[in-house]
């Protein structure tokens, strides 16, 4: 049981280990164990206009996604909270909807719809990542609204604190690491989503992975393995600096209850 | 967010199945009448029906294995005694949720590929000829899937565990059950409702998985998700994507439904 446990926890980690040597060979392709050391695809990286673009693209949705994500998803979960148990059934399970349309038939979707509207550029991706991502926030914003008494709001409110007090004094802080940690998960499912971007990214607005993704087709150069680097440090530091103020993961794994 | 799921989920789905309904035409892509020839075109051709048995037994393996790699996983999880140890194990569990699906696949060429590290140690352990050919087959596609989607499984089979009541076990023990007792007759049944529901989203979401089938396949296996995607942004055939879109779409409804059923019979009858 454990050797196999470990087993598994190696292959998981796996992927990691090889991108990083891939990313540092000297050579010209990508190869593993690298040929030599070096940083050069890292200096390519950084010269190659279309992954840079790509990154500060990925960084700008993911943000704006959180943001409008944390917002309807925490209102959506305060609504739900307050309705009888029969209703909130239905809304919940309306609510979390997108969750169970296969991915590939979402974006389709998005794209019929915004190629009609104009919208295949960065206003329809952060769309698109709202509709996919929301659900999620409302699921981790609700865990943390029912592992607490549904009564303390009330009972500030009995004791004459006003309606925006008892919000932002007691709702808010019950509330803080479900809207954390859907706001960590919101942001990586954006920042890597590639099932939706895919569909509707036209040249001039392509996010990172859609253009490591179109790069991969005659096997890249390892530039893209250094990209991928580059998202994997940058998303472990910001993981391990979550953790460590707000104890993120407790309120994840509790959120799966 | 009623205002958001309506106008930018509700309205695009029912949209892209209305295109099912019309006929693909060349100047203007989408054509005018109704119809229904977009199903008969993949419904009386052996080459989709293969691509969507395919499909389908693809993500059967990926579930099954999922489920089968994930409970010692969260087994070993939950019996883990630092909370330090575990924070970094479950830090783990995720990793594959917090790469990009571009990333990984990646990654997996490298380690699937013709020449690479897993095909040689294959071939040495088992004294093969030639190295294991690992990508572009479906056996790659399936181990790739499972890498990127076992959280879900593992997450929901330890929320399930720890759910348990440490004292049934206890109670069980008691009254002379050897652990291997305790496990099949307290344990193992009721945990199957957090094996059935992470297997669901596991099945779900392999069954819509199109970028690993295209990354890790090559292009060369073809699963119904990537013919969608070729239709769409290859051949500009909408009518004929969104018709495919529909039928992957009921056919997932059913069997997720189908494994529902047999999961929470099979919780019964353990029950029992």
């Amino acid at each position: 049981m454990r050797v196999l446990s470990y087993l598994v926890y190696i292959a998981l980690l796996l992927p990691i280990v090889f991108v990083l040597g891939a990313s540092l060979t000297a050579g010209g392709y990508i190869r593993f164990p690298p040929d030599g050391l070096s940083f050069r695809w890292y200096v390519a990286m950084w010269n190659d206009p279309d992954m840079m673009k790509g990154l500060v693209i990925s960084f700008n949705i993911a943000l704006i996604t959180t943001g409008v994500s944390v917002v309807i998803g925490t209102m959506a979960a305060l609504y739900l909270f307050r309705l009888n148990a029969r209703y909130r059934q239905i809304m919940a399970s309306l609510f979390l909807s997108p969750l169970s349309v296969p991915m590939v038939l979402t974006g389709f979707a998005m794209l019929v719809l915004f190629t009609q509207f104009g919208l295949v550029n960065v206003t329809g991706l952060v769309i698109s990542h709202v509709v996919v991502t929301v659900p999620y926030m409302l699921r981790t914003v609700m865990t943390s609204l029912s592992l607490t008494d549904p009564f303390v709001p009330r009972a500030a409110a009995i004791l004459g604190a006003g309606p925006w007090r008892v919000f932002w004094h007691v709702t808010m802080p019950i509330l803080k690491p479900g809207m954390l940690a859907g706001a960590m998960f919101t942001f990586l499912a954006s920042f890597n989503n590639i099932t939706i971007s895919v569909f509707i990214s036209s040249p001039g607005a392509s996010p990172l992975p859609v253009v490591i993704f179109n790069r991969m087709e005659n096997l890249a150069e390892p530039s893209a393995a250094a990209a991928a680097t580059a998202v994997i440090l940058l998303t472990a530091v910001g993981i391990l600096v979550l953790e460590r103020h707000f104890s993120l993961f407790k309120s994840l794994l509790g959120s799966t209850r | 967010m009623i205002l958001l799921l309506g106008l930018f989920f509700a309205v695009p789905l029912l949209m892209a199945f209305s295109f099912a309904f019309r006929p693909f035409d060349a100047k203007t892509l989408v054509g005018e009448d109704l119809t229904l020839q977009n199903f008969g075109r993949f419904l009386f051709d052996g080459f989709y029906l293969t691509a969507f048995v395919r499909t389908t037994l693809i993500s059967l393996s990926v579930t099954i294995l999922s489920v089968v790699l994930g409970y010692p996983v969260a087994w070993h999880l939950r019996s883990v005694q630092s909370s330090r140890l575990r924070t970094w194990l479950v830090l783990v569990v995720l990793m594959p949720l917090m790469l990009s699906l571009v990333i990984a696949s990646f990654a997996w060429m490298i380690i699937l590929g013709s020449n690479g590290v897993l095909a040689n140690l294959i071939a040495s352990v088992t004294l093969l000829q030639q190295p294991l050919r690992l990508l572009n087959t479906d056996l790659g596609i399936v181990i790739v899937t499972v890498y990127s989607f076992m959280s879900y499984s593992v997450l929901s089979i330890y929320a399930a565990l720890e759910n348990i009541d440490p004292s049934l076990a206890r109670a069980a023990s008691i009254h002379g059950a050897n652990d291997r007792q305790v496990f099949l007759h307290v344990i193992w049944p009721l945990s199957i409702p957090g094996v059935v529901s992470g297997a669901l989203v596991v099945f779900a979401l392999s069954m819509a998985a199109f970028v690993v089938p295209y990354l890790i396949g090559g292009g060369r296996v073809k699963v119904i998700p990537l013919l969608i995607y070729n239709f769409t942004i290859q051949l500009f055939d909408w009518p004929g994507a969104a018709a495919l879109s529909l039928l992957l779409f009921l056919l997932t409804l059913v069997l997720t439904w189908l494994i529902a059923t047999l999961g929470s019979r099979l919780a019964r009858w353990e029950a029992e």
